[in-house]
């Protein structure tokens, strides 16, 4: 394991070490974040393939250019979600709407109660999905969603309450046995 | 205070946030809240469960390494010379489009509606001898995002371009014209992206942090100065007018995301329309989407929450989200959809309207469709 695996939480030092390219930084970087970014690209997408592609595109684009991020307007895995978010939303916005549609997720495949929940997230909006799970799974505060989704913190919080309250009402609508969520 | 007044604090209060106290003291006391929390709080254990299974799958050997980075900034193309065909004329053109058959000497701020994903953005103030201020983000290095203007047509022609940076200043081109024109009831005026050409440009260099003072002729001084940013930021960081609670009698329609069966088909991230009656969207090979907040003959009334403007077409379910509240709680929205209106040559456009004046100026010309290409 890469000694940049120790140092990732050290956004400022990383950064400029990916400036001065060193690969082992950036490598380190990917191999930390990017079985995380593909999952929420996934929820974001819903499509297994675009995922994939659309997170090299997410590391290409810093790796190519390497002077966005600033350290003192936030984190650096803030500003790679950010960056993930648009490259989700330029997917949803070009291409052949016919490709587009929602795919099962890997997850059906390890279990009844996960095949539920990807069912029930699947009934959410793009945008409930998207900052539900970088809440819920990423950690993310609700400064850094309002960064990595370009809307304001008082939204954060109404859309976080709209994607909970939607996800408890699909639950408790028969699809999931209250007494198992 | 009741359960149903402090639902969204308990979402809040799941993710470690301060709520008010009152809200505090109810859920204390109340067992019903309490068992909201929990449920949100299982479903977030449940999220993270699944996640575990999805992120302990293999990626691929990270595709970046084929890749060799760009070894520097391509230097800014001059694109006043060849903007005519590439830049986002579409944009200026529906605002002039706009101020003709609307506006009447209301000052017109246009910037830049495409989203910026990447580079180094000066986020610029204008301060002009009125005492008006106004912001914009140009970026450093996207040349179809550098440049922005703020017109109003009876009074001046400002134009804004960020060509370089070389780490401590950055080098900018001003196209600035006084036109003071006495203003006349019931007149339209109107500016064009071609006016502005025809002034002169000068380049000032101008040091981030530092105000910049530029004296214009009949007009007075010009202050402008900037921060560097690491993004273009939405409109609503940009535009000094956008409010949580809007104006009463105005729409505010901020970064508008348009969903047709769940499916996005038009993305305005950075764009705004405020402070009027209405607002217009115009999707190439979708036509002309118009909100208002009075009802318009052919419109029909839409479901608002907030930020959400949802409403039935043609069997299609349809959601606009906003990045802020579009209006009062005790106004009306009404959508009128027009699939035919093309405005040829152009990307999408996003702007206001005055709906009243439009739509009688609209039945007073029958012209709905116009020609930028020039």
């Amino acid at each position: 394991m890469s000694i940049w695996s120790e140092r990732l939480t050290n956004d400022p030092e990383l950064w400029r070490q990916i400036r001065h390219r060193n690969a082992d930084a950036f490598e380190a970087f990917y191999r930390e974040n990017a079985p995380r970014v593909r999952a929420f690209l996934q929820h974001a997408v819903g499509n297994t393939q675009a995922s994939e592609d659309l997170m090299q595109e997410t590391f290409i684009q810093i790796w190519m250019q390497p002077t966005g991020y600033q350290p003192a307007l936030g984190s650096l895995r803030a500003y790679l979600y950010g960056i993930a978010r648009k490259r989700a939303a330029e997917w949803w916005r070009t291409g052949d709407p016919r490709g587009r549609e929602i795919e099962s997720n890997p997850m059906v495949q390890c279990g009844e109660m996960l095949s539920i929940l990807d069912d029930a997230l699947g009934h959410l909006d793009p945008d409930q999905r998207m900052v539900l799970w970088l809440r819920e799974v990423e950690g993310q505060s609700y400064a850094e969603l309002a960064e990595i989704l370009a809307i304001p913190v008082g939204t954060v919080r109404s859309r976080l309450f709209a994607a909970r309250e939607a996800l408890r009402k699909i639950w408790n609508d028969g699809k999931l046995p209250k007494e198992e969520v | 205070m009741k359960c149903a007044e402090l639902q969204e604090f308990l979402s809040s209060l799941c993710d470690g946030e301060r709520i008010p106290p009152q809200a505090a003291e109810h859920i204390s006391s109340c067992r019903r809240c309490r068992e909201r929390m929990n449920e949100y709080s299982k479903i977030g254990a449940e999220l993270r469960r699944a996640a575990s299974v999805e992120i302990a799958r293999e990626v691929r050997p990270g595709a970046w390494r084929q890749v060799q980075p760009r070894a520097s900034r391509s230097s800014l193309a001059d694109w006043w010379g060849k903007g005519r065909e590439t830049m986002q004329i579409p944009k200026f053109a529906f605002a002039l489009l706009l101020v003709a058959v609307v506006a009447l000497g209301s000052g017109l701020l246009i910037d830049k509606v495409r989203a910026q994903s990447q580079g180094t953005v000066l986020m610029l103030t204008t301060k002009i001898p009125s005492g008006e201020s106004n912001r914009c983000a140009l970026s450093l290095v996207d040349e179809k995002n550098n440049f922005c203007a703020w017109m109003d047509p009876t009074q001046f022609l400002f134009g804004l371009k960020a060509y370089s940076y070389n780490g401590d200043q950055i080098e900018l081109g001003v196209r600035a014209k006084y036109t003071p024109v006495a203003r006349v009831e019931g007149t339209a005026y109107s500016a064009s992206l071609d006016d502005l050409y025809k002034v002169p440009e000068k380049r000032y260099s101008l040091k981030p942090g530092e105000a910049l003072q530029i004296e214009i002729p009949g007009w007075g001084n010009v202050a402008l100065s900037g921060e560097l940013m690491d993004h273009m930021p939405p409109s609503i960081t940009v535009n000094n007018d956008v409010r949580m609670d809007p104006k009463p009698g105005t729409l505010q329609v901020i970064s508008p995301l348009l969903l047709r069966d769940n499916k996005v088909f038009a993305d305005f991230e950075g764009g705004s329309a405020i402070n009027n009656t209405g607002a217009q969207m115009y999707v190439p090979g979708e036509g002309l989407w118009t909100l208002s907040l009075s009802p318009i003959e052919g419109a029909m009334q839409a479901k608002v929450n907030l930020n959400r403007v949802s409403f039935e077409l043609n069997g299609h379910s349809y959601t606009i989200l906003m990045a802020a509240p579009v209006a009062r709680t005790e106004e009306h929205v009404w959508v009128l959809h027009d699939p035919k209106y093309e405005l040829r040559g152009t990307s999408k456009f996003i702007g206001p309207v005055d709906v009243a004046r439009y739509f009688r100026k609209d039945v007073e010309t029958g012209a709905r469709s116009v020609d930028v290409n020039r």
